[in-house]
């Protein structure tokens, strides 16, 4: 394959932010030259106007529906739906039904991914049954090829199983991965609480039920040590004292959800139920917040937090309708537009934090540009115009916001 | 208007042209004759989802003053505990070709949702802790009768305000109308953000009614609280309960307003309820023709 007139954005390249011609034999990358000095005499030529080319991007917050909610999305439809996006790996949350809290499940899901188009790496639980009671064996599912350890969808709530966990992980390096939630303040909310949740009646969620959390996530990770990821961080209260954190045992490092980086609730104001997240979008304000502290640089990696839900789930009263948006898809079309073309980040950025950025959180193996390496790209052009349609739905689930919106920003194709 | 979804999504001279057709309204059903055509062969749909006696016989009535066709659904008598959606139910009620619907439902949001996924008009009976605009619009049109004009007046909101769709209907109406307000109660219920509204917020009970020309007491509503945010009904009554000592001590001619109904003893002594300066039996009466202008004014938009 013959990718032509390619602008390489890759920091970790010597060919980084140059245009080239990229040749791939049998899955590694040949050859790379000046534009036309690769004779263009193979089997699949690829020249499109305003091409990128990146190493793979990797999504480290996908919400697994197979096994046990199907109607939701098959494995196979979250495949299709994360190549869409431009993802060549997806690390799924452990939230299945039964949930992954044992090695055999994911030797089953590793079985069940390996014909489909991408990458499949998968979360083990914390605690059996993510039930936040009792330690899931973790080395058996960090040896089985578990990327780390987190109940998910059930966020940690007590500091005894979290202080357990940190300790114990450090026999083999094992990361633990949470959102920072005290339950006791974000029970039954529904949105931000904000001028917004007053306004339209909706009980709201104050920021300080993730601050307060991480303030004692910190505090135990600087007692404990070991490795400690925490994504979504979406309070400004946070940010703020994870950039204070400074512990010579300990590694944290932080995700950033996109929605939550690029909208604030004001989008909330018809109860659109296809905006409803946990944690909530946060107001004006803290989204400025946010994108300060990710411009200086607080942030590890970008992930889409993509959760598909049915029609039966979505589409009901507000207060009633479940959380999560379908978001593989149009990551990169929203990043772009909202983070980028705002001035927020350069691309430059948002592909670090899309691609370098998750690998190195999570161990995988670094992924380079150059001559001999794998070929593990994404194919982008960030001036190109789409619309976001039904046609790009690959299970019956239709709860993004975006659907019928043209988006900039266009995912080529993903090779990996 | 082709809805009323909520006080937030019309105008001031929405809501002075529904007080110019209730006052006219308010005649009619003053007459020996308290029936007019307007509505023939209009069928409207009364969906209660959630409890409600005096909100329900009050759109009963305007309806049938205005000699519209009604049908009336509860929750308890339906499908909802069969588990039906919404939406379902509606559509159901609606292929028996109904031209309008007027709903009470617990969640916030309902009617909006609702409109983007039907056709017929839909009037707010309140939805959950959100917005209850028929009954701001008739303490407002009851505070017209009082006071003549809105410019100046101020009103206060009494209880728990989290928790009260009437409070934050209220609160629209009487600012889109040019009244000042101010909300009172336990800090447990009252919203931080509250004043983001542009309201004045006080826990002081005496020092409110000092301020106020009209006060709005509201009911408390355990049923709507899913945790303590007091301790006791008598504590609270001891801190927001208003008497006729605190009355009689603020040595002026203040407006009592009740949404009802009433918890006698409770947010409101019987001697304060039943004095002259309590309106609330003005705020029933007129709460009829508010409420047959808004049909009437939403079926000559349709």
């Amino acid at each position: 394959m013959l990718i032509q007139g390619v602008k390489i954005i890759d920091p970790e390249s010597a060919f980084h932010a140059q245009i080239c011609d990229l040749l791939i034999e049998n899955g590694i990358i040949s050859a790379i030259g000046k534009p036309g000095s690769l004779a263009a005499d193979k089997e699949e030529v690829i020249s499109e106007e305003g091409l990128h080319v990146s190493p793979a991007w990797v999504d480290s917050g996908v919400v697994l529906a197979d096994p046990g909610f199907e109607h939701k999305e098959k494995l196979a439809a979250l495949a299709k739906a994360a190549a869409f996006g431009g993802f060549g790996r997806v690390i799924c949350y452990p939230n299945t039904d039964p949930v992954i809290d044992h090695a055999q499940m994911i030797h089953a899901l590793q079985q069940r991914s390996k014909p489909l188009p991408i990458h499949f790496h998968f979360l083990g639980t914390i605690s059996k049954g993510a039930k936040g009671k009792e330690l899931a064996e973790a080395y058996d599912m960090q040896q089985a090829g578990a990327l780390g350890f987190s109940d998910g969808l059930h966020p940690l709530q007590s500091s005894g199983l979290m202080l357990r966990a940190l300790q114990y992980y450090q026999a083999f390096e094992g990361l633990l991965l949470s959102y920072p939630d005290e339950e006791s303040l974000s029970h039954g909310g529904q949105m931000n609480e904000s001028a917004q949740s007053v306004k339209l009646g909706l009980k709201g969620i104050a920021e300080i039920a993730e601050s307060s959390r991480m303030a004692e996530f910190l505090q135990m990770l600087d007692y404990a040590g070991g490795r400690l990821h925490v994504q979504p961080v979406s309070s400004p209260l946070a940010l703020n004292l994870i950039q204070q954190f400074h512990s010579p045992e300990a590694s944290l490092t932080v995700g950033g959800s996109i929605a939550h980086l690029c909208f604030d609730d004001s989008v909330l104001s018809e109860f659109d139920e296809n905006f409803k997240l946990f944690p909530p979008l946060r107001d004006a304000s803290q989204l400025k917040a946010l994108q300060k502290g990710l411009q200086d640089g607080l942030y590890d990696l970008l992930f889409s937090g993509h959760y598909a839900q049915s029609l039966e789930e979505k589409q009901l009263e507000f207060a009633r309708a479940e959380p999560g948006m379908l978001m593989l898809q149009t990551a990169f079309s929203i990043a772009n537009k909202h983070l980028v073309k705002s001035g927020i980040i350069s691309l430059d950025t948002l592909i670090h934090l899309l691609s370098h950025g998750p690998r190195k959180v999570f161990g995988l193996p670094s992924c380079s540009i150059a001559v001999g390496q794998k070929a593990e790209l994404t194919l982008f052009q960030p001036e190109a115009k789409w619309t976001f349609s039904r046609n790009h739905l690959f299970s019956p689930a239709q709860n993004s916001p975006f659907l019928g919106q043209e988006l900039e920003g266009k995912v080529l194709r993903v090779i990996c | 208007m082709r809805h009323l979804l909520g006080i937030k999504y019309i105008s001031e001279s929405d809501i002075h042209s529904i007080f110019q057709t209730a006052d006219n309204f308010k005649d009619v059903i003053n007459r020996p004759i308290k029936k007019v055509p307007s509505l023939r062969d209009t069928t409207i749909a009364n969906l209660f989802f959630e409890n409600s006696t005096r909100t329900r016989i009050s759109f009963e009535l305007a309806e049938k003053r205005l000699s519209a066709d009604v049908v009336n659904f509860s929750a308890s008598s339906s499908s909802v505990k069969k588990g039906e959606t919404l939406l379902d139910t509606v559509n159901n009620i609606l292929a028996m070709k109904v031209d309008m619907v007027v709903m009470r439902h617990p969640n916030p949001g309902a009617h909006v949702f609702l409109s983007k996924h039907i056709d017929a008009q839909i009037i707010n009976a309140g939805d959950g802790t959100h917005e209850h605009p028929t009954q701001a619009l008739l303490d407002c049109f009851s505070l017209r009768e009082k006071f003549g004009e809105f410019k100046g007046l101020k009103v206060a909101i009494v209880g728990d305000i989290t928790h009260s769709r009437v409070a934050l209907s209220n609160i629209f109406a009487l600012q889109k109308l040019g009244a000042k307000v101010r909300v009172c109660g336990p800090p447990t219920l009252i919203p931080k953000h509250i004043g983001s509204l542009g309201v004045e917020v006080s826990y002081d009970l005496k020092d409110t009614l000092r301020w106020a020309d009209a006060v709005n007491m509201l009911r408390i509503q355990l049923e709507r609280q899913d945790i303590a945010y007091f301790p006791s009904l008598r504590e609270y009554s001891q801190l927001y309960g208003l008497d006729k000592e605190i009355l009689d001590s603020l040595k002026k001619d203040l407006v009592i307003l009740h949404p009802g109904p009433i918890n006698r003893g409770v947010e409101i002594t019987s001697e304060v309820a039943d004095s002259e300066q309590a309106i609330i039996l003005d705020q029933v009466e007129n709460g009829v023709a508010v409420r047959m202008a808004v049909l009437y004014l939403l079926a000559g938009a349709k």
